[in-house]
């Protein structure tokens, strides 16, 4: 399709100037016979490729992004960009033939015209691309509708599903006045670190982060303080994030494990590195006994 | 909720008295403007100085609503307007249009990355009756975000609390009535042009219902209602340069405030100053009456301004680096104009501004309009639009060369770059349909 395009096109642009060319020329320099059909053939290829553009861009949409370029090899992004030409050709051939046509020739080139011509062709490119943005926002709306809107399940945060499940399971299982010591927010902990987004969840619960732990610690105990156990697997790097990365002693762990289940185990040591491999946890809530 | 729908009938009846408003339509926006920018405002107010709690704003705002109308009725001026609208095609559109908006607010859930962090945050703690000085105290033991809450002003975190409050939880459908507020008044503005309909039309699509735009329609991001606010006071202003009525420039310089305690991150407030300084500069007044003016407007525009600053001064000391003095502003400035780091600039300007681009050139295409006609050739409105788009797009140069030698993170943000642009779309787009109305116009007379 690239491959045709690149060559029809520039051709479609060859035509185009011969037929700005003829509508020009007072004296008929350049005179072809059958005007009638040259514009026939300009504007069947703008509007071909203009709606090729919106095929592309739809089958794109309901598939996966990416599609058309996987199937056909049609790159859509310059596709688009023959479009905006096809657009501007049509416009300005458009308004070429009607000063042409009305003999407002030699009144053209005066500064009003051309910006008329300037704003007839690019409203008409800011609409198109608003159009072209059309069918990602029904898809994204059907997704919406159909995930929240139909069947709304309690505490959902559309943004952080899975953020909102561990929030869940934080919430139902620390009381109002505790403490919770959560990871430092960095690149393995982005959600669960970040400690103003686990609050909205979480409020009025007091919240520290890793670094500040020791420090908490020291001033309150571990009386009603909560640590959360998480791991982060970047399995790219082959390295494994743990927290709480300190031992501590007789502990009862919940968990809540990535299928759903939880589970309370009560330990006499919780040492990170035996924590290292468990993929199959959510998160934890560490208390001291 | 009961309290919130009486202070907007209340609010309806005494717009539609004393401002020159021209049909119902637009009494119901701005009364429902007027409404949110109040319920972001003073429950906040309350809360912070007399320790009302936020659980009675409902209650707070329906009496503010009814003192300070019945204040303003004693102005005993009536308005003489025909307030019905002409039921165009373009009309029922908007409407419709409005409609399909607010019943996908009602349904939509609350969605948006710093809502979570922040707005949202700050109201389900208000609806606590925690203030907002007291959420210094989160800091203590947060590693990365001192100060967090304390980032922006308070307006769009005290509405949802109002909305939690009154009983509801569906905060989308604030964001959902700020859009049919923006249309709708892109929609009157659009409407006062001499152009033809199909042409206005294409006008207002491009003016209001930018995807960019839209967007924020998903989200419960200060954007939205920042943009509502300045769009209003922008076409009050407007009104305002037609009619010379006082109570429109003090609406104008109202809805300044409002954006202000929404967002005060970006001065966009100085490119309506510059805009208003120019219309006192051509009024053929008093100056005594210049002066007066001059100052209502600085004092209401800037009311919200002020004790934000001062707020932020009193309970934490300062923000920082966002928001920097005269003086570091323009030693920074002087240090960004290295070779180097302006083309980094440029680059940045032009990826982050490039959806929008078509939008530049309509612009750049009418201010070249503008100048080859010649600038007395040119209504005010022309004038005022521009002034505000070449005003907003220097500041806005000028900060992002100040972001530029200060933060390390400055060109990681695009997007934001673009959002607080959004402005732009609806200005620039009704400064096309002004140019297009002036051409052809003058058609008509030759």
């Amino acid at each position: 399709m690239v491959g045709f395009s690149a060559l029809v096109i520039p051709l479609v642009y060859l035509l185009f100037l011969v037929f700005l060319g003829h509508v020009v020329s007072d004296n008929k320099l350049i005179k072809i016979k059958n005007t009638k059909i040259l514009v026939l053939i300009i504007v069947a290829v703008g509007l071909l490729v203009i709606s090729l553009y919106f095929y592309f861009n739809l089958q794109d949409v309901i598939r996966y992004s990416n599609y058309s370029f996987s199937t056909y090899f049609v790159y859509l992004p310059s596709l688009k960009f023959y479009a905006y030409f096809q657009i501007l050709i049509l416009v300005v051939g458009f308004f070429s033939y009607w000063f042409a046509r009305f003999d407002k020739w030699r009144n053209l080139l005066r500064a009003e015209n051309v910006i008329v011509i300037i704003f007839a062709s690019v409203i008409p490119l800011v609409i198109f691309n608003m159009i072209t943005e059309v069918p990602n926002y029904f898809k994204d709306e059907y997704i919406i509708y159909k995930t929240y809107i139909v069947n709304p399940k309690k505490n959902q945060n559309a943004d952080f599903p899975s953020l909102s499940k561990q929030l869940d399971f934080i919430i139902k299982n620390t009381p109002e006045n505790s403490a919770i010591i959560h990871p430092t927010q960095s690149g393995p902990f982005p959600l669960i670190g970040n400690q103003p987004l686990i609050r909205h969840g979480l409020y009025p619960r007091t919240l520290v982060s890793a670094k500040f732990a020791e420090e908490y610690l020291k001033e309150n105990g571990y009386k009603n303080v909560f640590i959360i156990y998480t791991l982060s697997i970047d399995s790219e790097a082959d390295k494994t994030s743990i927290h709480p990365k300190f031992e501590i002693d007789n502990v009862r762990i919940h968990l809540l494990y990535k299928d759903g289940r939880t589970e309370s185990v009560i330990l006499k040591k919780y040492s990170p590195n035996d924590w290292l491999g468990k993929k199959e946890i959510d998160i934890g809530l560490i208390e001291k006994l | 909720m009961i309290y919130l729908i009486l202070s907007l009938i209340v609010l309806i009846y005494v717009t539609k008295r004393i401002v020159n408003i021209e049909t119902y339509y637009e009494a119901l926006l701005l009364s429902l403007a007027l409404l949110f920018g109040l319920s972001g405002f003073a429950p906040f107010i309350a809360n912070e100085m007399f320790n009302i709690s936020y659980n009675n704003a409902p209650l707070l705002i329906l009496t503010v609503v009814v003192g300070v109308g019945a204040i303003s009725l004693l102005a005993k001026i009536k308005n003489k307007n025909n307030l019905i609208i002409s039921r165009d095609w373009l009309f029922i559109f908007v409407m419709m249009f409005s409609v399909l908006i607010l019943i996908r607010g009602y349904l939509l859930p609350i969605r948006g990355w710093d809502t979570f962090s922040l707005y949202d945050s700050r109201a389900k703690i208000f609806t606590q009756d925690i203030k907002l000085a007291e959420m210094k105290l989160y800091s203590k033991y947060d590693e990365y975000n001192q100060l967090y809450y304390f980032s922006y002003p308070p307006m769009t975190s005290v509405l949802h609390t109002v909305m939690y409050v009154a009983g509801s939880n569906r905060i989308m459908f604030v964001y959902a009535l700020f859009y049919v507020i923006f249309i709708g008044f892109v929609y009157l503005a659009v409407d006062t042009l001499k152009i033809e309909k199909k042409i206005k039309f294409l006008i207002y699509i491009i003016s209001a219902l930018n995807p960019l735009i839209f967007t924020h329609t998903k989200i419960a991001y200060t954007n939205l209602p920042a943009i509502t606010f300045q769009f209003v006071s922008l076409f009050y202003l407007i009104r305002y340069s037609k009619t010379g009525s006082i109570r429109l420039l003090f609406i104008s310089a109202l809805f300044i405030g409002f954006a202000n305690w929404t967002r005060s991150l970006e001065p966009v407030f100085l490119s309506f100053f510059a805009a208003f300084v120019y219309l006192i500069y051509i009024e053929k007044i008093k100056l005594i009456q210049k002066i007066f003016r001059i100052i209502i407007y600085f004092s209401v525009s800037m009311v919200t301004w002020v004790i934000w600053k001062y707020y932020i001064s009193v309970t934490i000391g300062g923000l920082g680096d966002t928001s920097p003095g005269g003086i570091q502003m323009i030693g920074s400035l002087y240090n960004s104009l290295m070779l180097a780091n302006l083309i980094d600039v440029v680059f940045f300007l032009f990826k982050s501004l490039f959806p929008v681009i078509l939008y530049f050139i309509l612009a750049i295409t009418s201010f070249i309009f503008i100048v080859q006609k010649g600038l007395n050739k040119i209504g005010y409105t022309e004038k005022i639009i521009s002034i505000i788009i070449i005003v907003t797009n220097l500041l806005m140069v000028a900060g992002t060369l100040y972001f530029s030698v200060t933060f390390s993170w400055w060109n990681q943000i695009p997007d934001s770059y673009l959002r607080s642009n959004l402005i732009m779309l609806p200005l620039m787009g009704i400064l096309t349909g002004y140019i297009i109305q002036q051409i052809t116009l003058k058609r008509r007379n030759t």
